[in-house]
């Protein structure tokens, strides 16, 4: 009897802890995040169910965006030059900064709205938002680091495989994980929350500038600067002349395609006043010089874009509602959000003074 | 004797690559001539094939791995295949290259993860194949020349199918070699001259003409 009770009781106290550890299983699942798409947007294209957003996946991937580690010398990040309060660009650089003095050949974009985005750089060279670290971290211009070296400094560091475990289930650090929780990170920063975004949703009014200047530049602009993304992701020549020191012939590069000389990304303008200086090479400082650009300094090749053969005119009201409509396009919400800043450093409240806007 | 038996019985053979230079072995810094008179000097050569299928001599295609392979002339044990059985192969069949899907899919891991050097970072696409040494004949920093070949899109996809005919009176319970001769890198198809492409690095025109090349690098001879 005495023997029955206590196999009784052990099978009991097997099954109970059994169940506990049934429990802690579930609990060390990372949680899942859903990604919400604004009202009316298009589907985004990247694919989630291949990397599915979790809370651990993308503290990991913020952690490692501003991570100096990435870099050969452990002085540069990618938050060095994507910068939350300039929208994730470079503040005021042309050309972006890396390590050991070097110049690189272009500006850093503005990083926001990246599940929509189905290429990546100014020539569309990269076809996956995982791959896109990639390019930064081993240029010699910009990291200088070699993959195989930042996942062996990466599985040194204590926090890491702690971390990638809470994020993928075990403590595996390869480049495929690297991507994806840098990735998680990038998908989360979606900027929807413009004076424009809240007029679309009705809780908001323009002023007359602004309705005038947004009618202005659905005419003019929204060709290649498709609402609601102000994209469409196309590569087009708009007359900027060939730098003869950089020699960027943009998207031929890519293609080896005569038709593609000097065909560069059509950037988002989300963001724009505060994410100067702007084209390919950051050689226009401010807006005025861009819409100069567009209506007396185009040089027209073979392969300019259709649409802007004979330059696009603008006259000086025009240029002055457009200006006006495309303050409506800051995110303030986004370039002060926590969940974007850097760990430890919290948002930059004051960001510089724009000395070209 | 044993192992005879066994391989007998089982039909069980071995492909493996064997890197040579026209009619000499291949040596990691060894010097060699190409046809165009260049001294060459080979540090590294490095290609992906996947996609491994055999013809039998009923006319039947049987998939031999779905896997990528990366076969390295530095590694001897990156240059056997780890096929189990050849039986009646009539045909071996493969491509030196990555698979399109492969350079469309994000981050790979394993023989394809990035980390092993065989991507390009700043452009999407697998290196397929890579080759690296010094000629005298090359007017580059410390005579340096360094061929990288990939793209994977058309008109430039670099990938090659490579089909090879086992001779007839093939030793059946001998693993079959692939000579794979370098000095068709720089001939095989298209003449290149060290002095003057000492460098590929992206995908296009150079790299199609090194891609029709190292088409032709392989063959089978009778293991008798």
């Amino acid at each position: 009897m005495q023997i029955k009770r206590t196999i009784l009781f052990i099978v009991v106290l097997v099954i109970l802890s059994a169940g506990f550890i049934g429990i802690n299983k579930n609990q060390s699942i990372s949680k899942r995040v859903p990604f919400i798409v604004p009202k009316g947007w298009p589907q985004p294209v990247y694919d989630f169910s291949k990397n599915p957003l979790s809370e651990e996946g993308i503290a990991l991937g913020k952690q490692l965006f501003y991570d100096t580690q990435l870099s050969k010398d452990g002085t540069i990040s990618c938050g060095s030059c994507h910068q939350q309060f300039g929208a994730f660009n470079s503040y005021d650089h042309p050309l972006s900064h890396g390590l050991e003095n070097a110049l690189t050949t272009r500006n850093a974009p503005a990083l926001f709205n990246l599940a929509w985005q189905k290429e990546f750089m100014w020539d569309g060279g990269i076809n996956h938002l995982d791959l896109q670290p990639l390019a930064p971290i081993t240029a010699h211009n910009e990291m200088g680091e070699d993959i195989a070296n930042v996942l062996a400094k990466l599985k040194k560091i204590k926090q890491y495989p702690k971390l990638f475990k809470a994020a993928f289930g075990d403590e595996t650090i390869n480049t495929q994980r690297l991507g994806k929780a840098l990735s998680q990170f990038l998908l989360t920063m979606v900027s929807s929350n413009s004076k424009y975004d809240q007029v679309m949703r009705g809780e908001d009014s323009f002023l007359l500038p602004e309705k005038l200047g947004h009618a202005i530049f659905k005419t003019k602009c929204a060709q290649c600067h498709a609402e609601p993304l102000f994209t469409d992701y196309s590569y087009r020549n708009i007359g900027i002349p060939l730098e003869p020191y950089l020699n960027d012939i943009g998207r031929m590069t890519i293609t080896n395609d005569a038709s593609d000389s000097l065909k560069f990304k059509v950037p988002s303008l989300r963001n724009v006043v505060v994410s100067f200086p702007y084209g390919h090479d950051g050689r226009f400082f401010s807006l005025m010089n861009v819409f100069e650009h567009y209506r007396n300094h185009m040089q027209i090749g073979p392969t300019t874009d259709a649409v802007l053969k004979n330059k696009l005119p603008l006259s000086n009201y025009e240029i002055g509602q457009l200006r006006a409509f495309l303050q409506t396009l800051t995110d303030s919400v986004f370039l002060k959000d926590p969940r974007f800043a850097e760990p430890g450093m919290g948002v930059h409240s004051n960001p510089p003074l724009d000395q070209h806007n | 004797m044993l192992m005879g038996l066994f391989n007998t019985l089982f039909s069980q053979t071995t492909v493996q690559f064997k890197m040579m230079f026209n009619n000499q072995d291949f040596h990691k810094d060894s010097s060699y001539i190409n046809s165009a008179g260049e001294m060459v000097q080979i540090h590294r050569f490095m290609f992906y094939t996947n996609k491994w299928k055999v013809i039998n001599a009923s006319n039947d295609t049987i998939n031999l791995s779905n896997d990528h392979f990366l076969i390295n002339a530095d590694k001897e044990q990156s240059m056997v295949m780890p096929f189990p059985q050849l039986a009646n192969a009539k045909k071996i069949l493969f491509d030196i290259g990555v698979d399109s899907i492969r350079n469309t899919s994000g981050i790979q891991t394993g023989i394809l993860d990035p980390a092993l050097g065989m991507f390009w970072t700043w452009r999407t696409g697998y290196i397929m194949a890579k080759m690296h040494g010094i000629s005298s004949q090359a007017k580059t920093a410390g005579n340096r020349f360094s061929y990288e070949v990939g793209g994977f899109q058309s008109p430039y996809n670099s990938v090659r199918t490579i089909v090879l005919e086992v001779p007839i009176n093939q030793e059946k319970n001998k693993s079959i070699t692939i000579k794979t001769n370098l000095a068709n890198w720089f001939s095989g198809k298209h003449f290149i001259q060290i002095g003057t492409t000492p460098n590929c690095h992206n995908a296009g025109k150079l790299a199609m003409q090194l891609a029709d090349n190292y088409a032709t690098l392989f063959s089978i001879h009778s293991n008798k």
